[in-house]
């Protein structure tokens, strides 16, 4: 009887058992501790390691539009926040129009939970963190932006108005190499490629950390090994581990969404592996029928 | 040969080699600096880029207009495409019109600040090609009260919405912004007075730069403020009704699609038809149960064996497969340098 | 080299001896075109998804996804080319629904040639080449909206495409259409092999074009670039056992650092090839 065809359930039910997995720990807010990212604990201790002398500065790049929030969003949250507490001035930018909401709510967020976790302590827009703004010409910019010997006259105005070189931020900050890190979240195709073919100039790199969605990770595999890039946020497991590397870091630390969505994506991945296994339970029994 | 050809394959000649010869050569070849217009020419490619939005838009003009006219099959729905492009179209050249407005408002005590950075920079390096300090900042003590004055119709336009707005966060926002506001145009005053008294003596340029750094904080407060006005008006509302609460939530429900059909695919293609596609699912269990807390508690090596093969069949793999596709590319970017192009295509 | 940016003598001989064997391959497939190409089993797939489509009576569907104007294009204008001509033979309707509008002008511009040369341009329609949207998920809504309406025999997904790829090729499963598609993203890779009849990989799209169409120029390049892959084969092996011989041999024999290997890999490392 078709009803028992293993090998051939109804798609509407497949989707609604996705749907339950992915939604029900996610409602009840249930995280499991998850499981250990290598890739996401040599980035923290990157950023763990850095020092900023006055004049020197992290770049954070948000190339990600709300399509793919819920993986690059808590990577974001954990990196920043991690700089942030380490007192490393921050300058977010965007080369994806999509993302220039983000650039705002994503750092207000941060340091609101910050500022509520410490309280006494506060981390101030133009002194602790600047957004850039979306800037558009891509590779362009980017090659503009190694070649330039001042970075605040070649940005010249932050997304809010003000001139940067009126900002502490900026003071003292030359070229590149007042850049010592750079992050770069995205699900874009070639976001990756063009910050490591042009973000670097002659006898200078930054240390690059990356985030990327699920489905890049083997492509971004090959610059990890090579050694371009220093750490990998492998989609929302490796914002999970960052997570728990900071909460252990920071004891006072409050846990945040990545390890709870981890938790539902990794509910929806038994359900997948359960479904692929029933099917081809299904068809080995009718290839021995 | 024919002469359009020619030029065509000229001009594909000279971008190729300039962009080959900008990223190669170093920013300055003694006195000569080779890419000095180099931001003008790529902005002028990503220019042309943009016009071809206007290819685009003739070509859903003629599909669904054709269709709307001579009421073919699906001509309500191409009604709707092509109501909603016009909305939205005219609704994102209102909401730019008017945050260019207010960039432009805000941008003429940006000036001013400049003019008066400038006034004692000119001073100190004893400039005499430019008007004297004193008769400059006579312009900028007008140029400023008449800008000042603007502030503050403003200001009186914003504490009337304040006044009348029910959303308390609105509210409480905007009062916010009036308070900074008004106390960064008090200070502004303040020191237009102080420079208007000093501005016939010498004594020293820090009023000029306090004059500056404050006009700075006001632009910044003032531009903010008109921004929050701008917010609840209803252009703002539609346009962020029609982005945010329509465009960006069907394309993060579109994505979201994909986790389904990831599982309904995956159910369908994962059969155990020969000894590859075994090892395929071998593989694809072993990463995904590596990465999801609960694969480490069926077995605590998972993420260990997921590291391994990331890192050693996969990465060898693609980097195969990035290598390949990059040779070909670098080949058929060449060809197209050179316009080597196969006869059929011509 | 000294004054260049992002250039040294290794970068430019190597692009030297990749580009090289392309020109040399070009004249040779000039002056004669049997140079033999392997089977791709995919493309050969194309003569039967066409086939398919003129007995149901249903239309084919082509479309380059998200590439933009470059060489990934080129190539598919190739395959595009090829599948156009047999639409136009055998009376078929083909929809290209495209995502951006310069490629739409081009792909448009293929078609119609491909009509001309085969007398049929009476038949073509400029309106079956659409404009969908820039955005890359309306874009797929679009798609995957004509798919259902037009309940297509065929589809060719064909270039550069990102997350909407499996929205795309499970569109065409759903209505039963015969798939084929080429794109050199690895990552996409996986979702058309699960939903497609048939994938070609990596630069086997740049190969399609070439087995199709038996065309000089493009036969010559596929046999220059798998001898520049030789090129890099040779480096690769002499490259691991130069790392292979300072990690554990030598260090053995001569102690750490020591010996002729250990200096030929810094001169390379960083005279050669260093940027």
């Amino acid at each position: 009887m078709k009803q028992w065809d293993l090998t051939h359930i109804d798609r509407r039910v497949i989707y609604l058992l996705v749907l339950l997995a992915l939604s029900i720990p996610l409602a009840l807010e249930y995280a499991l501790k998850p499981a250990r990212m290598e890739a996401a604990e040599r980035a923290f201790a990157v950023v763990q390691d850095l020092e900023a002398k006055p004049g020197e500065l992290a770049f954070m790049s948000l190339d990600f539009g709300p399509n793919s929030l819920a993986e690059n969003k808590p990577q974001a949250e954990v990196v920043l926040e991690h700089l942030l507490r380490k007192r490393i001035p921050v300058a977010l930018y965007s080369q994806y129009y999509l993302a220039e909401p983000f650039l705002e709510s994503i750092p207000k967020t941060v340091v609101g939970r910050l500022e509520k976790e410490i309280l006494g302590h506060f981390w101030e827009y133009g002194r602790d963190w600047v957004n850039l703004g979306y800037r558009p010409g891509g590779s362009v910019m980017l090659q503009n932006i190694a070649k330039s010997a001042d970075l605040a006259e070649l940005f010249k105005t932050d997304a809010r108005g003000n001139n940067l070189r009126e900002l502490p931020i900026f003071k003292g900050v030359a070229g590149l190499e007042s850049v010592k890190l750079l992050a770069e979240f995205t699900s874009l195709v070639g976001g990756l490629d063009s910050f490591l073919q042009f973000f670097q100039k002659k006898g200078y790199r930054p240390f690059f950390i990356h985030g990327c969605t699920s489905i890049t990770i083997p492509q971004a595999f090959i610059y990890l090994d090579s050694g371009q890039l220093k750490g990998l946020l492998e989609g929302i497991a490796g914002a999970a581990w960052y997570s728990l590397l900071l909460e252990r870091a920071y004891p006072q630390r409050r846990p945040d969404a990545a390890q709870i969505i981890n938790t539902g994506l990794g509910v929806a991945h038994m359900v997948v592996i359960a479904l692929v296994l029933l099917g081809n339970v299904g068809f080995l029994i009718r290839g021995r029928n | 040969m024919n002469y359009r050809f020619r030029l065509i394959r000229i001009f594909t000649f000279l971008g190729g080699i300039y962009f080959f010869l900008q990223y190669v050569l170093p920013a300055k070849l003694g006195p000569f600096t080779f890419g000095k217009y180099h931001e003008e020419i790529s902005n002028g490619f990503i220019l042309m880029g943009a016009m071809a939005v206007g290819l685009g838009l003739i070509n859903l003009l003629m599909v669904h207009g054709s269709r709307l006219v001579f009421r073919r099959t699906g001509w309500v729905n191409s009604a709707a495409l092509l109501l909603a492009m016009a909305l939205m179209i005219v609704i994102t050249a209102a909401d730019w019109l008017r945050t260019q407005k207010i960039a432009a408002q805000a941008a003429g005590l940006d000036m001013l600040a400049q003019f008066s950075r400038r006034i004692s920079s000119d001073y100190q390096s004893q400039r005499t090609d430019v008007l004297p300090f004193w008769e400059r900042n006579r312009l900028l003590l007008e140029a400023g009260s008449s800008q000042l004055a603007v502030v503050y119709e403003s200001l009186e336009a914003a504490a009337n919405l304040a006044g009348r707005s029910t959303d308390p966060a609105l509210k409480t926002r905007l009062s916010a912004g009036l308070q900074e506001t008004a106390a960064h145009l008090k200070e502004t005053e303040s020191l237009l007075k102080e420079l208007e008294l000093e501005s016939s003596t010498a004594s020293s340029m820090s009023p000029n730069e306090d004059l500056a750094r404050a006009l700075g904080r006001l632009q910044v407060s003032w531009r903010e403020l008109l921004g929050l006005q701008y917010a609840s008006s209803i252009t703002r509302k539609v346009y962020d009704f029609l982005y945010q609460g329509l465009f960006m939530s069907l394309g993060a429900a579109m994505f979201a699609l994909l986790g389904f059909y990831i599982a309904s695919a995956a159910y369908r293609a994962f059969r155990l038809r020969s000894a590859e596609s075994g090892l395929m699912m071998a593989a694809a269990l072993v990463v995904m149960l590596g990465q999801i807390p609960l694969g480490v508690w069926i077995w605590y090596g998972f993420p260990e064996l997921r590291l391994w093969l990331l890192q050693i069949p996969s990465t060898a793999a693609s980097r195969a497969i990035e290598m390949g596709a990059a040779i070909a590319g670098l080949v058929m970017a060449f060809r197209m340098w050179l316009s080597i192009e196969p006869e059929s295509f011509r | 080299m000294t004054g260049l940016e992002h250039a040294t003598l290794g970068v430019l001989l190597l692009i030297g001896l990749i580009i090289g064997p392309v020109l040399v391959y070009i004249e040779r497939a000039r002056r004669d075109r049997n140079l033999y190409v392997r089977r791709l089993p995919g493309v050969d797939a194309i003569d039967e998804a066409a086939g398919r489509s003129a007995e149901i009576g249903k239309p084919l569907v082509f479309t380059s996804g998200l590439t933009s104007i470059g060489p990934i294009l080129y190539a598919c204008l190739g395959v595009l080319f090829y599948v156009a001509r047999k639409a136009a033979r055998y009376k078929l309707r083909l929809l290209a629904p495209q995502c951006d509008p310069t490629v739409m002008a081009v792909i448009e511009e293929t078609v119609r040639d491909a009509y001309r040369s085969e007398g049929r341009l009476a038949f073509f329609d400029p309106q079956s080449i659409r404009f969908l949207s820039d955005e890359q998920f309306a874009f797929a809504a679009g798609y995957m909206g004509l798919v259902q309406r037009e309940q297509i025999a065929a589809a060719f997904l064909f270039g550069s495409f990102a997350a909407e790829s499996l929205l795309l090729a499970e569109a065409g499963q759903q209505v039963g259409a015969m798939q084929v598609a080429a794109t050199t993203s690895p990552e996409q890779v996986a979702f058309f092999i699960c939903s497609c009849d048939y994938t070609l990989i990596g630069e086997e799209l740049f190969g399609a074009s070439a087995y199709l169409s038996r065309e000089p120029v493009q036969l010559g390049s596929l046999y220059g670039q798998d001898r520049a892959k030789l090129v890099f084969m040779v480096l690769i092996v002499i490259g691991v056992l130069i790392a292979t011989w300072n990690q554990s041999l030598a260090p053995y024999f001569w102690g750490p650092g020591a010996g002729l290997i250990p200096d030929v890999m810094y001169w390379l490392h960083y005279e050669l090839w260093a940027t």
